[in-house]
């Protein structure tokens, strides 16, 4: 069975992951937004992932505006996409031995 | 949540947010506008003369300068009104992208190379110049609408393709295109203007302090 990563596998940064995925960069206000969450609850999940090096957290200016842009590292999209795969694969392991289950009891019930 | 954590739903969602602001459609509307006018003044300039050709240069430099206007503008506006509220993001390239530009490129280079070489053979479409442009909008405001869950640019598919049978039974011809994309543009940018109005009335500005700066030291 595959090993999950447990960075991703925590629902708020899974969301925080997800949304990088699919950005070039994105600033902190956009995914404050976007994932609903709190600022607190935000920034502590940025900076996890940003330990984990999954996540590049740049100070910048736009105009006189400072942002805290995210972006998704190398490795955080690598990480991304086989949590993914796993995710997928215990799936359908799930779904046929669901179905095996299933089909013994109606085997069962029959005799 | 569940939406959010597939990439495909997220990048919906994402594009959602960062168009509900109406600038782009505000200026998609501008520049559609630039590019009637200009086709429209191009049809009504007399051909084969000089007073033509000097006109044809201009209009096209008129039409440079207007759409780097444009551009400038929208970045500026973004940069004042929407990044402030909403906050700042740079999409990656759609995995469709590359496809739907090979499509474009390639299939506008096949049709104008068969104009070029089979002219005197094809049948004369001038006529339904109008139309066929109105149906290429129509089905771009569709798989915006239904993509990006933009339910108002269904009724701008609708009024394209109502401004496409216009030109039909006015008997347009070619300039069918320059007044479909007049009133097109014209359509677009009042939606977005609508939808901008409302986009600074529900959303209020952000200040920096408040957005995790501090957080991130």
């Amino acid at each position: 069975m595959p090993e999950l990563d447990r960075v991703i596998h925590e629902p708020a940064r899974l969301l925080i992951v997800a949304l990088l995925a699919t950005v070039k960069e994105a600033d902190f206000l956009f995914l404050l937004h976007a994932t609903e969450l709190t600022k607190g609850n935000l920034s502590t999940h940025l900076a996890k992932l940003e330990e984990a090096g999954y996540v590049e957290i740049q100070k910048a200016f736009r105009g006189k505006i400072p942002l805290t842009l995210a972006r998704l590292t190398r490795e955080g999209l690598v990480a991304f996409e086989s949590y993914r795969k796993e995710m997928a694969e215990l799936l359908k392991v799930r779904r046929h031995s669901g179905r095996a289950a299933l089909n013994r009891s109606v085997t069962v019930t029959a005799r | 949540m569940s939406d959010l954590v597939d990439p495909g739903k997220a990048r919906e969602r994402s594009v959602h947010q960062a168009l509900e602001d109406g600038i782009e459609e505000i200026y998609t509307g501008l520049f559609s506008l630039v590019m009637g006018a200009v086709y429209l003044a191009f049809f009504t300039l007399p051909k084969g003369s000089t007073i033509g050709q000097i006109g044809a240069f201009a209009t096209s430099g008129v039409q440079l300068a207007l759409v780097l206007a444009l551009v400038a503008a929208r970045k500026k506006v973004k940069t004042a009104y929407v990044f402030p509220r909403t906050g700042y993001v740079v999409f990656r390239p759609g995995k469709w992208r590359t496809w739907v530009i090979w499509v474009f490129g390639v299939g506008g280079l096949a049709i104008a190379l068969a104009f070029i070489v089979w002219r005197s053979r094809l049948p004369d479409l001038s006529r339904v110049a109008g139309p066929i442009a109105a149906l290429g909008m129509a089905v771009c405001f569709l798989w915006t609408s239904v993509t990006y869950k933009f339910p108002h640019l269904s009724w701008l598919a609708a009024f394209s393709l109502l401004l496409g049978g216009l030109t039909y039974a006015i008997g347009a011809k070619n300039e069918g295109i320059a007044w479909v994309m007049l009133g097109i543009g014209a359509a677009l940018a009042l939606s977005g203007a609508l939808r901008f109005r409302a986009f600074l009335r529900t959303r209020p500005i952000i200040q920096a302090d408040a957005m995790g700066e501090d957080h991130h030291a």
